[in-house]
């Protein structure tokens, strides 16, 4: 369908669209209009990225002179994928409507996920591939081999050597050099399974491909990391324009992806890894002193004129990338006294040494970078502005060195970018040293944890930097939140309901089981009998009443498994399977997709199955428990976090002194949007259905409540929200049994608008909004 | 005290995340822990760690180790020469290891030596390049010292620039020790600034603990008491607490505003629970809806006491 909103037209590849997408769209133009971030929240299963993908697009072949371009980024491989597809579709609409475009999109992964290589792709390890990639690619490697750069004199010299003539290269690699043309792929939608076929087909590598041919694309489908984790983004990200469109779908956990890419965790290992690395990395630098000390020369040189041109040295080689260093600071020359190599070396050691010395102290250490710099200062006279360059000269030095088995360096290059980042913010980190794993641990693990406790630090560049953010999920309540988090201001903040012409999902609030015991999973009656049970019987009752699937979620993998063991000794989980198979979700990966395989073939032939999961696990993340193989989602207490975790401390003592978050606030915010997305796992599409149903005295509470997306929340009924077991059971069998009778499906013009309702209803609304 | 503290825990709902991180953790750290080897034998008397737990090795100036006993043994009476390299030591030069690594505890004292001499700061050179020149320059002469490389030239050279710069040398220790000052100043304050906002906040949620407790007695207690129908008390109270919440907010501001000590977050007030429910209850609450209407209503009573 075509229709306008305000001057734009817009090509949707469906024949009739959700009233929320539509106002989703309405309010997406508002903010690229205004050139100001927007915080969305869109209930799952209606169709956000393919509505933000049409509008996007025809706002770029709109203002086509303009070129915006459109950063799409997601959590995961799949999504990635998924999000292709539907660009696809879209452009294919878009061109059988008769409009003649340009357009060209592509994803960006890793080199494990594109490589054709048939050696290096056999490789299953992401850290191999890289490795192994960089043996045959590096600039080092094809100028030992007599290639040279730039594609010109690429006619292989028939007087090649035989040394030469035995470096091995990638072929796909050097047939992609050899192309003169800027962009050597024609202007298309790429999906991931696209690039291969087409680099298989030009014999060129995908993900060299890939990253040449960003700069020319309309719309880029990457992870998150690719912006947000500053090894990676200054890479990758680093040519795009201000003025591009950042979109970050799923984004409900942003703020802990900012948090781990600048945390760094030091233990014992790790250090002594690095100091194996030094010991390397010294052992090289008097080989090539001896055999090439002209390139030692070089980049000393270099150095001393400054790190500037270093920086334009940058390419493919500088694979070690730096943490974020302020611009100014790039400006600068490196600091006399790590500018040889043997004084860099001899630093490096020194600090590791000093590092060492730290992990041996036996009590719980918190302190501020600031008092860190300074205890190094006074004990091995390390200055701050060395150690602020020690990651981007560890990378020059590699360079020079022509490293390419960077595997044995990984550990030092971690130790490089604590030394950058701890000596380059003074505030929003802390470090915490904790010489045992647990508090009745006898034998000393210790882990020197450095951590970020602002989550907008690292996303404060892109905020920066791009005039339009688009944050957007299923679940982002409260909305405030995340600006406050984040540090950035909404021009348009905006959730959206569901518009339903049956009521397809039913959310309750158990609060007392059939004896009218309270339940929760407080602390203090976690592990009370009366309340294991109650959980046990709530669980029973709902196999009984529910068809085909359940899905249980439960605060912890500790707790649930001691809730299990508990039940198995009621005899609760005999009782159980009497009516489903029951499937656990463990931390393995590859045991958890056996469960959820079986999962699905119980409930596809009938039989009917339970799955044990945990609200931070894998499944409540990424898996959709559509149709039957979710019929009811039952919360086992409110996933609260570990509270008594120092880390978790200290950020909340951050976010209270510094974006005047209560404790209490922050902690109930992120609980509830970790069950608002374990819930929502049920519901993906309109005409499925589902039960959700929140198993904890405090989940009827106002502060709680509140704090669920609209869409669910607009569904709670007041005499659902404090029901026993028995009630909830009741009105469960009522509303399966509603949803059970046959379904006139004549959804138009409530659920499902054609152009003519947009014409007359969106027009309403736009004139309400004005008024 | 602890009676409070239990109940600043309830108000939190989550119960055990109130402890005060600095209670449980020792900020900062002054001290370093000295390395000892799982090991350890005295290269000197043989002993080791098996038979003699206590045994304790220290680093001598010349890099060698010996345990504690030997040193007694050795040097109690006087100045007398190292048993592995013959150089005279003293009793109180023996310093226990820092570093895992001889070869940097031996750098780490001549850095301290030479860190000494060369304390030149960025604002004493003219431009960067020279700056980092001269960092070069003093990491050469150390290097020279702990590769043993011209030692008696460097030393020398040392001397002379000791010499040549004795003021600048003074001034910036002076510099130094004064910035030190400070910054443990600044430091200190920050600190204490940090303990009064824990404090305050704690306060605060105390406050809003018993208010809100004290209302909701004096609701039931008007409930009892008053003649008029449940809904219209209802109504009235919760205008009044409204008035009375953004009054003390207004207060609450003012006094931020009078106090620029207080912080910054006491301005913002986030809504409770009680301020959410009513207003909640308010945008529900509708006068003329039948179903609110008691059907009848109470007799007026001559006392009633709550007990």
């Amino acid at each position: 369908m075509i229709f306008n909103i305000d001057d734009l037209t817009v090509h949707f590849p469906y024949d009739k669209i959700y009233p929320e997408q539509y106002h989703y769209m309405c309010d997406l133009k508002k903010a690229l209009d205004a050139q100001g971030h927007c915080v969305l929240e869109m209930p799952s299963g209606t169709g956000k990225t393919v509505s933000l993908l049409a509008l996007i697009v025809a706002y770029q072949m709109h203002h086509r002179n303009q070129q915006r371009k459109l950063v799409y980024c997601s959590r995961t491989v799949p999504e990635i994928e998924k999000a292709l597809a539907e660009l696809k579709r879209l452009i294919a609409y878009r061109q059988s409507c008769g409009l003649e475009e340009d357009f060209f999109a592509l994803g960006l992964t890793s080199r494990k996920n594109l490589c054709l290589h048939p050696v290096v792709s056999k490789e299953r390890k992401n850290r191999v591939v890289d490795t192994k990639c960089r043996e045959l690619t590096a600039s080092w490697v094809r100028a030992a081999a007599g290639k040279t750069r730039g594609g010109e004199a690429t006619e292989a010299p028939p007087e090649q050597t035989a040394e030469q003539a035995s470096i091995e290269l990638c072929g796909f690699y050097e047939q992609l050099e050899a192309t003169n043309v800027p962009n050597p792929i024609p202007n298309g939608v790429y999906t991931l399974e696209d690039l291969k076929e087409y680099g298989k087909r030009m014999k060129f590598c995908p993900y060299y491909l890939s990253r040449r041919a960003i700069s020319f694309a309309n719309v880029v489908i990457y992870s998150y990391h690719y912006l947000l984790d500053p090894k990676v983004a200054d890479l990758v990200s680093k040519e795009l324009s201000k003025d591009c469109i950042v979109v970050f779908d799923e984004a409900h956990n942003i703020d802990n992806v900012c948090i781990e890419s600048l945390s760094i965790d030091l233990t014992r290992p790790v250090l002594d890894a690095s100091a194996r690395s030094v010991a390397l990395l010294a052992e090289r630098i008097e080989e090539i002193k001896r055999t090439d000390a002209e390139k030692l020369k070089r980049e000393y040189s270099r150095l001393v004129e400054g790190l500037r041109d270093a920086s334009a040295a940058r390419d493919e080689d500088s694979y070690m990338s730096n943490p974020v260093l302020p611009d100014d600071l790039l400006k600068e020359a490196v600091p006399g006294n790590i500018r040889r190599a043997e004084h860099f070396v001899a630093f490096l050691r020194r600090f590791i040494e000093y590092l060492k010395t730290r992990l041996r102290v036996m009590h719980v250490v918190a302190e501020t970078p600031v008092s860190f710099l300074q205890h190094l200062k006074d004990v091995t006279y390390i200055e701050r502005k060395p150690l602020r360059f020690c990651a981007e000269r560890l990378t020059s030095l590699v360079r020079t060195l022509e490293l390419s088995d960077l595997d044995d360096y990984g550990s030092l290059q971690k130790v490089a970018g604590f030394a950058t980042l701890v000596s380059t913010y003074d505030k929003g980190f802390l470090l915490i040293l904790e010489p045992f794993e647990t508090d009745t641990a006898t034998v000393p693990n210790p882990i020197l944890h450095f951590t970020c406790l602002d989550a907008s630090l690292a996303i404060r560049p892109v905020f920066e930097r791009f005039s339009t953010v688009v944050i957007t999920s299923g679940t982002l309540s409260p909305l405030d939140m995340y600006p406050k988090i984040l540090d950035f201001s909404a021009v348009v903040q905006e959730s959206y309901s569901m518009t339903l012409t049956r009521k397809c999902f039913l959310p309750m609030m158990i609060t007392r089981g059939s004896d009218q015991v309270a339940i929760s999973s407080k602390f203090e009656v976690r592990n009370d009998p009366a309340v294991v049970r109650n959980f046990g019987q709530i669980m029973v009752e709902f196999a009984k009443a529910v068809p085909d699937g359940i899905v249980c979620f439960f605060p912890s993998y500790l707790y649930m498994e001691s809730i299990v063991s508990m039940w198995n000794d009621m005899g609760i989980l005999n009782e159980a399977w009497k009516h489903k198979l029951i499937f656990v979700e463990t931390p393995d990966a590859a045991e958890t997709t056996l469960a959820l395989d079986n999962y699905r073939k119980a409930c596809d032939n009938g039989r009917g199955a339970i799955l044990l999961s945990v609200a931070r696990g894998k499944v409540s993340e990424g898996i959709d428990f559509d149709h039957n193989y979710g019929r009811a989602v039952i919360m086992f207490g409110i996933p609260y976090q570990y509270t008594e975790s120092r880390i978790l401390k200290a950020r909340l003592e951050y976010l209270r002194d510094n974006h005047h978050i209560r404790e209490n606030d922050f902690l109930t915010f992120d609980a509830m949007r970790h069950a608002a997305q374990c819930v929502g796992r049920v519901l993906r599409g309109k005409t499925d259905y589902g039960l959700m149903v929140f198993v904890d005295k405090r989940f009827a509470r106002a502060d709680k409540r509140s704090k669920l997306p609209k869409w669910i929340n607009e569904n709670v009924m007041d005499a659902s929200t404090n029901l026993s077991t028995d009630m909830a059971i009741a009105s469960a069998k009522k509303f399966l049994r509603s949803m059970a009778q046959p379904y006139d499906a004549n959804q138009m013009g409530i659920s499902l608008w054609s152009v003519k309702d947009i014409e007359t209803k969106g027009y309403k609304r736009s004139t309400v909004i004005a008024k | 005290m602890i009676a409070q503290q239990r109940n600043a825990n309830r108000t939190n709902g989550f119960g055990r995340s109130q402890q005060n991180t600095s209670t449980s953790i020792r900020q900062g750290s002054a001290t370093v822990i000295s390395y000892q080897e799982e090991d350890a034998q005295c290269p000197v008397c043989k002993s080791d760690k098996y038979l003699t737990p206590n045994l304790k090795l220290l680093v001598s100036p010349c890099f060698h180790k010996m345990c504690e006993s030997c040193i007694d043994r050795l040097f109690s009476a006087g100045p007398a020469p190292c048993p592995i390299c013959l150089q005279t030591l003293r009793k109180n030069q023996f310093m226990s290891q820092i570093f895992e690594d001889l070869n940097v505890e031996k750098e780490v004292r001549i850095r301290k030596k030479v860190s000494r001499i060369f304390n030149k700061r960025p604002e004493d050179f003219s431009s960067l390049r020279t700056y980092n020149d001269y960092l070069e320059e003093v990491e050469d002469i150390t290097f020279n010292l702990i590769n043993e490389v011209d030692v008696a030239e460097t030393e020398a050279k040392m001397a002379r620039y000791e010499k040549e710069n004795k003021d600048s040398i003074a001034a910036n220790e002076a510099r130094s020790v004064n910035e030190m000052k400070k910054s443990s100043y600044q430091e200190e304050i920050e600190k204490q600034e940090k303990e009064q906002r824990l404090a305050d906040y704690r306060r605060q949620l105390e406050e809003e603990k018993l208010l809100k407790e004290r209302e909701k007695l004096d609701l039931i207690r008007e409930l009892a008491t008053s003649n008029k129908p449940a809904h219209a008390v209802l109504a009235t109270r919760q205008t009044s607490t409204l008035k009375k919440s953004s009054a003390l907010r207004q207060q609450r501001d003012a006094n931020a505003q009078r106090n620029n000590l207080l912080p910054a977050w006491l301005k913002t007030s986030i809504p409770t629970d009680v301020d959410m429910k009513e207003a909640a209850d308010l945008e529900n609450f509708d006068p003329l809806g039948l179903e609110y209407q008691d059907p009848t209503t109470p007799s007026i009573m001559t006392t009633y006491n709550d007990p």
